[in-house]
């Protein structure tokens, strides 16, 4: 399965998780189809927040009055940055920033912003991500650790706001996604599978006024049990990071 | 076994009272037939197909002053108690992928959650007399439906599936149907089993 010319060989849809529980139940009339599909998208967001930890990258443009609208599975941001000379700058967090909330004729106005293209380099990694069809494996900031550029996240109104000497361009965000757009296509990795179709039985189940107590719980503990087979897998570390660990207190020195 | 054939062999039960229409037998034949895939939609709910019988290139008309897509019935339904009614959608090439039944009531609550959002595929609400549409692809302009209906729809000659073993048990419904009612000698052709 390709969408994009991205390889989503090892992702499958929030339909998948549907149909593998009709499947399960052998019921293949589609009279719960939605019903099932929003515990499965409140399900996936759930993983996301506690064990898949799925950062997304946005690459949003700025408006006049120094803003821009975050990205609608945005839950919690890990870096904000902006691309010149060919490289990732961060910027720096500044809460008393002025937020745009005034409007004439529908045009949003923000008098104490005046784009002005000055920022000074500063700045962190960023994690790999698509960008269209090009799969960016790193893109690297310089290391450092403070800015000369500001924002604020106004989440209210779900924008963030960047002071005036952030230059009026593309703005690169690297955010905790929910998981789930709500525009475009929503992709599981397959390692979720199991845990997606385990949290729809037990909440098929646990809003069933027949379904037994024993029943409940046999299924909330099918849960819990793939929620903690998916949290090991997710977090186990690859040979090369437990050898990296070894030998991070390894130190060469002249043998006497 | 044909529709004529199954009203022949209730009619020629010798318990069945003489005057008794033709009419006044399909009626019951048909509460009997109702029983029948009652219970065998209970025992196997996805295994109705081969009473379903298949309606090519329903039309797709527009209600303009509720701006609401609809397809009118092309036969009564036999209503079974699921959320389509027993009535499938598809669209004229597709499979059953392309719809889902939906509630009227659960649409509201759809729209406001974001499986309303990230799920398009379109939704269908039977009613008495027309399927209507939510979500509709405007583009298409004609349907299939597949649809479980009543005996009285079938054609005299028209093939009608007793399933194996319930053939007995559905002659004796039929039977037992016809034996509990008060009957008055039907003097009058109208069709009606009640008036003299």
């Amino acid at each position: 399965m390709s969408d994009d010319g991205r390889d989503l060989s090892g992702y499958i849809s929030l339909q998948n998780i549907v149909y593998n529980v009709m499947n399960d139940l052998g019921i293949y009339n589609k009279d719960n189809f939605k019903r099932y599909l929003q515990w499965a998208i409140r399900g996936f967001t759930q993983l996301n927040l506690y064990s898949l930890e799925s950062f997304n990258v946005a690459y949003l443009t700025m408006d006049e009055v120094g803003r821009v609208t975050l990205p609608d599975d945005f839950i919690d941001y890990t870096k904000i940055g902006i691309c010149k000379s060919g490289k990732i700058y961060t910027l720096g967090l500044n809460d008393d920033l002025c937020m745009s909330r005034s409007e004439e004729c529908g045009v949003p106005l923000n008098d104490s912003f005046n784009a002005a293209d000055d920022t000074l380099p500063a700045g962190y990694y960023f994690v790999s991500h698509f960008r269209g069809d090009n799969y960016i494996p790193a893109l690297y900031g310089l290391t450092g650790g403070f800015a000369e550029s500001y924002y604020r996240v106004d989440r209210k109104r779900g924008e963030i706001q960047f002071s005036s000497s952030v230059a009026r361009s593309e703005i690169i965000l690297e955010y905790l996604s929910s998981g789930v757009s709500l525009t475009g296509s929503t992709y599981i990795p397959r390692q979720a599978q199991e845990a997606l179709i385990a949290f729809v039985h037990y909440k098929r189940v646990e809003f069933d006024p027949m379904a037994p107590m024993n029943m409940k719980m046999f299924h909330k503990q099918e849960f819990d049990e793939e929620f903690n087979k998916l949290n090991s897998f997710e977090h186990m570390p690859t040979a090369q990071e437990i050898m990296d660990a070894l030998y991070k207190g390894y130190k060469a020195t002249p043998k006497r | 076994m044909k529709k004529e054939e199954i009203i022949e062999v209730v009619s020629a039960n010798p318990k069945i009272k003489e005057g008794l229409t033709p009419q006044m037998v399909e009626k019951y034949v048909e509460f009997a037939f109702n029983q029948i895939l009652f219970d065998t939609f209970k025992m196997a709910p996805s295994n109705m197909d081969i009473y379903r019988k298949t309606y090519k290139n329903i039309a797709i008309e527009k209600d303009e002053d509720t701006n609401t897509y609809y397809s009118m019935l092309p036969a009564p339904v036999a209503i079974l108690p699921e959320r389509s009614n027993g009535v499938r959608v598809q669209s004229m090439q597709g499979i059953n992928t392309d719809f889902v039944p939906v509630e009227e009531d659960s649409m509201d609550v759809f729209d406001g959650l974001e499986v309303g959002q990230v799920d398009k595929t379109m939704g269908y609400i039977v009613r008495s007399d027309r399927v209507e549409y939510y979500n509709f692809d405007s583009s298409i302009s004609s349907v299939k439906l597949k649809m479980v209906v009543p005996f009285s729809s079938y054609d005299y000659e028209e093939d009608i599936n007793i399933p194996m073993g319930k053939d007995e048990q559905f002659i004796q419904l039929v039977i037992t149907f016809l034996l509990n009612q008060n009957w008055i000698k039907d003097l009058s052709n109208d069709g009606n089993p009640k008036t003299t």
